[in-house]
């Protein structure tokens, strides 16, 4: 992945990469990949989010996001800007609590119109 | 027999507990002795976000200084070695933009002399329903608990009585039976009555929602109080007016003690009637009714004849009674919805709402004629005087009650230019001087 590690790094990964991209690239990267349907469902759940978080794929995918697995994101911050703003890039510093440790992170928010899910990639 | 669990069965119960504190919809946390987070679910993390001033929680006891520093001090300060430290102890965050006050619930347990455990919600919602629910008590409790300055009722769509209770009867003195399908009319003087005041009211609170009027009523004994009236419509989701609740105040001992005051600056000293300033106050407010329900409104200017040779002849004294008189008489010839005015030296006005040139007339007769057969009596002496008076109406050019008056005073100065002790309207052809 030498060659395409600036295209897939937190900042500069597009939707269109993430919708093109073998599980097993989103897998390898560093930083977690949560992808919803349009009903708000998990339907991408990466490795790296799956151990950081502390959950495993099989049991989250198909889970309301924000009201099953994540109710902490759930507010204007993070849950609300999808509903908002039809095209998203946006990037906030927030404050995760992953296994019971608050934990300083960055998410990145990616949505479109023609793509089939919304993304957010969280950064530790 | 393996009595121990597998990986695979530790690991599912682990991420079974994860997702339950993940997705448990109170706030969670286990700090140390100096108020370090050591876990935390993610409401705490939510509940505390807004608050704190940092990118990032490490420490409860920081997060909380703004708007909690107890919470450092009880837990600081608390000696025992384990036990509750406060219980749902209620933290004021303050507001929140647009929405009601931020107000968190906290727990705090003290587990050993390093850890306290910490439960805290957010019950906004709640204490802003517990305020309301206090505050509407409270105004039901002012209004139903023998303050018998309060009186309740409601009006149907036509504005008639139908609903009266004990606070009704116990302001004006009538029972249920008395006023029932009557109007507000009942309470007014019959004079402000027939005007229409009472109606009105009910008109505008069906054009506007509510309307507040205040003014003198009348018991059913007779005597009068001075009332606050606040008429507020009731509709149905449609816009539609289904009725009006009615709730009169008897404000009489307000009023004389705001009166001392109100009297200095509203009143002629001299005389007692209205000054300039209130006058045209009042004056601005029949204008508006005027223009709101069109029914005629005239002005009268009187003026005391050869005042000055009054002054020379007997002193300043006798003049000030001459115009304590004038003002006396004016007074007791009017209705109690009449203006009287000084508007300057021996200059009086008057406004007759609801009459018009003819009836104006009428009266800027009668007091001539009052005036000239009475006898202002000063250390003695015997002072006859005489009045002119103008009267004027609005309509045509005369648009308002500034215009009105300059309409009345040049009638006025039609009658002062001959043979004074007279009477004029505005319109020449009217005029009977």
């Amino acid at each position: 992945m030498d060659g395409s590690a600036g295209a897939f790094s937190f900042s500069a990964l597009t939707l269109e990469a993430i919708e093109a991209a073998d599980p097993a690239i989103l897998d390898a990267l560093p930083f977690g990949i949560v992808g919803l349907n349009q009903s708000g469902e998990v339907d991408v759940y990466n490795a790296t989010e799956a151990r950081l978080a502390g959950l495993t794929r099989d049991g989250v995918l198909g889970k309301h996001f924000f009201l099953a697995v994540a109710p902490c994101m759930n507010n204007y911050l993070v849950a609300q800007r999808f509903e908002d703003e039809r095209r998203l890039d946006a990037t906030i510093d927030y404050v995760l609590t992953f296994r019971m440790r608050p934990t300083p992170v960055k998410i990145r928010l990616l949505q479109a119109p023609e793509a089939r899910r919304r993304y957010l990639l969280i950064q530790r | 027999m393996d009595l121990m669990p597998s990986i695979t069965e530790l690991q599912a119960e682990n991420e079974s507990l994860l997702e339950f504190l993940y997705v448990c919809p109170v706030g969670l946390a286990r700090i140390g002795a100096d108020g370090t987070v050591e876990m935390m679910n993610p409401h705490a993390a939510q509940i505390l976000m807004p608050i704190t001033r940092e990118p990032f929680i490490t420490n409860l006891f920081t997060v909380l200084e703004g708007c909690a520093p107890e919470i450092r001090n009880m837990a600081e300060g608390f000696a025992e070695p384990r036990g509750t430290v406060c219980e749902a102890h209620r933290i004021y965050v303050g507001p929140r933009d647009g929405t009601d006050t931020v107000v968190l619930s906290c727990t705090m347990i003290k587990l050993d002399a390093a850890r306290f455990m910490v439960v805290m919600s957010d019950i906004s919602r709640q204490v802003a329903q517990e305020r309301r629910l206090k505050q509407t008590e409270a105004w039901f409790a002012a209004i139903l608990n023998g303050v018998n300055d309060f009186a309740l009722l409601t009006l149907d769509s036509n504005g008639r009585i139908n609903s009266w209770n004990e606070s009704g009867f116990r302001q004006t003195g009538y029972r249920e039976e008395e006023v029932l399908r009557r109007t507000l009319n009942l309470f007014y003087y019959p004079e402000e009555a027939i005007q229409g005041r009472a109606l009105q009211q009910v008109d505008l609170a069906r054009r506007d929602g509510w309307h507040i009027d205040e003014g003198w009523r009348r018991r059913k004994d007779g005597r009068r109080y001075w009332c606050q009236s606040l008429v507020a419509a009731l509709k149905e989701d449609d816009g539609q007016v289904t009725g009006y609740s009615v709730v009169l105040r008897d404000v009489t001992e307000r009023k004389s003690n705001g009166d001392d005051l109100r009297r200095l600056l509203t009143t002629d000293h001299l005389t007692g009637v209205a000054n300039r300033a209130r006058f045209f106050e009042l004056a601005e407010a029949e204008e508006f009714r005027w223009s709101q329900y069109g029914q005629p409104l005239s002005g009268l200017m009187i003026d005391a004849d050869h005042f000055k040779k009054i002054n020379d002849a007997y002193g300043h004294h006798a003049g000030d009674a001459v115009l304590k008189a004038l003002a006396a008489t004016c007074k007791s010839m009017l209705r109690s919805v009449d203006i009287l005015g000084r508007l300057g030296g021996e200059e009086f006005a008057i406004l007759l709402p609801t009459i018009d040139i003819e009836g104006a007339l009428i009266v800027a007769e009668r007091l001539r004629r009052e005036v000239a057969n009475s006898v202002v009596e000063v250390d003695g002496v015997e002072i006859r005087y005489t009045v002119s008076v103008g009267c004027a109406t609005m309509g045509g050019r005369v648009t308002n009650t500034s215009r009105l008056l300059q309409a009345a005073d040049e009638a006025l100065y039609s009658v002062k230019r001959g043979t004074r002790n007279a009477v004029a309207a505005y319109s020449p052809h009217r005029a009977i001087a």
